[in-house]
């Protein structure tokens, strides 16, 4: 259907001359959003007066008015969260010596001297185990490096 | 030669973009005028894409403007997959059917604007005696009786500068529903010039 691309194609061309003859309308445009933004804060900010003034006499009027039930309420906050927070450090304090015995075959209680049995443990490893993990680590440091250079050579 | 000419345009393509973004990146770090640039170097796409759904080039420049307003505040959702052209592009197309959508509804209200509009159109609808512009005319009141989406669609599938998938994903419609559809619009208008070619006909015969 040729009359239909003339057509499009003529209007087109009419409409690119039309463009041509606009205005730029950067600088407008950035004068409208520089406005919107400062219309937008303005709102904002008188939402949050508006809010802080009607919120703060409740508020003070609450806290006169509720003062017993309100410190009964902090209390009970209070010893929930000292309990839950026990309770995690407690949880996350075992986990830790768990983990770490079961690695390294080291059997301690949580904090008591731990450090030094696993110091005497591994002073009395013999030479081959040593031997066996400096190897290992070095074959890991090599490939390490390999794996670094590769990349950066992709890049 | 050819395959030159293409890795040319393709590299100058990356180019764009990449500046594209850089601008982009830019504004989002609260440089207005990167953003200042980057809608004097879009404004004459725009305009000519919402141009032919506008019935004005003051109504086009209008929503070009608003195009420009959406563009910034959406700004930050722009994730680079798509080309930033094809992106305004898609806002453009958005905000252009919502506008024609808006200029409808308002006709349809008052039924003495809508004449008033008809008659004061830019483009001159008066009676001539050259066959291409009188199938200009015809053309052109046919497409104001297509529905905005379709309006559109045709618009951007003869728009020299798009592909089909841009043209698919700017409509946000998948490659082979967009060619359904253009098929359906182009036949749809074939047969509305024909019956209103056959309509003259009779009139003519009947005046004579």
């Amino acid at each position: 259907m040729d009359a239909l691309r003339d057509f499009f194609e003529e209007e087109q061309r009419r409409n690119m001359e039309e463009a041509a003859g606009m205005p730029l309308l950067g600088m407008r445009v950035t004068e409208l959003i520089a406005k919107q933004e400062a219309a937008r804060k303005k709102t904002h900010r008188i939402w949050w007066l508006t809010g802080g003034a009607g919120f703060l006499p409740v508020a003070v009027f609450a806290a006169v008015y509720f003062r017993g039930q309100l410190a009964e309420a902090f209390r009970w906050v209070e010893t929930v969260v000292s309990q839950t927070t026990g309770e995690v450090a407690g949880f996350i304090e075992n986990m830790k010596y768990a983990l770490i015995s079961r690695a390294s075959g080291i059997s301690a209680s949580a904090g008591q001297g731990f450090m030094e049995k696993a110091t005497s443990e591994i002073s009395g490893w013999p030479v081959q185990v040593w031997y066996m993990i400096f190897l290992a680590a070095g074959v890991g440091l090599l490939l390490g490096a390999d794996h670094l250079v590769r990349r950066r050579k992709s890049v | 030669m050819r395959q030159k000419s293409k890795e040319n345009k393709k590299t100058r393509k990356q180019g764009v973009l990449t500046q594209d973004v850089a601008a982009i990146q830019k504004v989002l770090g609260g440089d207005v005028r990167a953003y200042a640039a980057l809608v004097n170097k879009y404004q004459s796409m725009v305009f000519v894409l919402v141009r032919g759904v506008c019935r004005s080039a003051e109504d086009a420049q209008e929503v070009t403007q608003d195009v420009f307003l959406k563009v910034y505040q959406q700004l930050h959702t722009y994730k680079g997959n798509a080309s930033f052209r094809t992106w305004l592009y898609r806002i453009a197309y958005n905000t252009a059917i919502s506008s024609i959508r808006k200029t409808q509804s308002l006709e349809r209200r008052s039924e003495a604007y809508a004449q008033d509009v008809l008659h004061t159109t830019d483009r001159a609808e008066e009676e001539t005696d050259d066959p291409r512009v009188a199938q200009q005319d015809k053309l052109r009141s046919l497409l104001e009786t297509l529905p905005p989406q379709d309006r559109m669609l045709i618009e951007l599938y003869y728009y020299k500068e798009l592909k089909m998938d841009d043209v698919a994903t700017i409509c946000g419609l998948t490659q082979s529903n967009a060619k359904v559809r253009i098929f359906r619009i182009r036949q749809k208008l074939q047969e509305a010039m024909t019956a209103k070619e056959a309509v003259t006909a009779e009139e003519d015969i009947t005046a004579t």
